[in-house]
């Protein structure tokens, strides 16, 4: 039977000054979420997008991602991380250029396994443009309640918009 | 993933119309080859499907899932991908096959606790004057443990008729416990 209407919007940041996003209390009712966002960043060096799941800080992260920046594909893997990325080789470095994400948590709350996300990435501008996607692991079984969205450096640019949304099966 | 119009809100909770409904979910059980949605409502404008799979099955790397719509098991269906294994980007295609491939999932003896994750969309599925594209991603990582991957799919099933049942299978793998396939009506 239907469980009818879903993909709700649960919280979103626009930030009103240079920063970072997180996501708190997220309520374990839902079965997927989904992050949208468009963030810029305020270095003229390429910095990596990534998020941070229940404030766990260690190296329990890793990524496998696919890059086309329009001259090179690019492809590798990124074990013991600190951090699962959205974006790799793909992110803003040019004030008000920014780029696009769809950031996929799968059954996020299912406490019998480890976490896998799926990214797209876009930048049409900059010295690091391109299109991407990259899969990740958090290699935890805990619920996720709170998620980090940031720069692996620096913040990003006032103006930018991150929305959390909840995918409920039926 | 077709564009939903969303509407973000401020406000924790605050449901804006939105036309995204969930329809079916069906789930493995360690035994089960084939997952099946039948009769689905022909109300929508697009179907996606999101899946997080692992085989109780015994193999090397992850094994296709294959969807097969309406019963139709001719030589009607092709597809095109784009793949990396984290180390190699590669492409393949295949015509006149008799299944589309649209995920992919791990087999069990893969490293423990992880599942691929896939997304589905199905578009204008109940149009009787098109064929049928169908477009997937799916990854799955293990800190290099044993595998990863990720890809890109694009599928065409000719066919006219709208789409009313997807039988979904992996080539006599089974589902293992834990493996959910949910199916959403976008409306347009």
């Amino acid at each position: 039977m239907a469980a009818g209407n879903t993909y709700t919007p649960i919280q979103t940041y626009t930030l009103a000054s240079n920063g970072t996003v997180t996501f708190s209390s997220i309520p374990s009712t839902y079965t997927d979420l989904v992050i949208i966002g468009l963030v810029g960043h305020a270095s003229t060096s390429g910095i990596s997008v990534g998020v941070q799941f229940n404030g766990d800080t260690g190296t329990t992260y890793s990524n496998t991602y696919m890059s086309g920046t329009g001259t090179s594909k690019l492809t590798g893997k990124l074990t013991g991380r600190s951090w699962n990325y959205i974006g790799w080789n793909v992110c803003p470095d040019i004030t008000n250029i920014t780029n696009t994400f769809v950031f996929n948590v799968f059954s996020y709350a299912n406490t019998s396994i480890y976490k896998t996300t799926l990214s797209q990435n876009n930048l049409a501008n900059g010295t690091y443009p391109g299109v991407e996607e990259l899969v990740g692991l958090w290699r935890n079984t805990a619920a996720i309640n709170s998620i980090k969205v940031a720069p692996d450096n620096g913040n990003f640019i006032a103006g930018s918009i991150v929305t959390l949304y909840g995918i409920t099966a039926a | 993933m077709p564009i939903l119009g969303i509407i973000a809100s401020q406000q924790p909770g605050h449901l804006a119309s939105v036309s995204y409904d969930s329809i079916a979910t069906v789930t493995g059980n360690g035994s089960a080859t084939t997952l099946s949605f039948t009769s689905i409502p022909q109300t929508y404008k697009h179907l996606q499907i999101r899946i997080i799979a692992r085989s109780g099955t015994a193999g090397t790397g992850s094994g296709y899932i294959n969807a097969v719509f309406n019963s139709d098991s001719g030589a009607n269906y092709s597809w095109h991908l784009l793949a990396t294994d984290g180390t190699t980007v590669q492409n393949a295609y295949s015509a006149s096959r008799s299944n589309a491939i649209v995920g992919l999932m791990w087999s069990s003896s893969n490293l423990a606790n992880t599942f691929s994750g896939n997304i589905i969309d199905i578009l204008d599925y109940t149009n009787t004057n098109k064929y049928k594209t169908v477009r997937s991603m799916e990854g799955a990582d293990t800190n290099a443990n044993t595998y990863q991957e990720i890809y890109f799919m694009s599928n065409n099933w000719r066919s006219n008729n709208a789409i009313t049942q997807i039988d979904l299978s992996a080539g006599g793998w089974t589902f293992a416990t834990g493996t959910t396939i949910a199916l959403y009506g976008i409306k347009g």
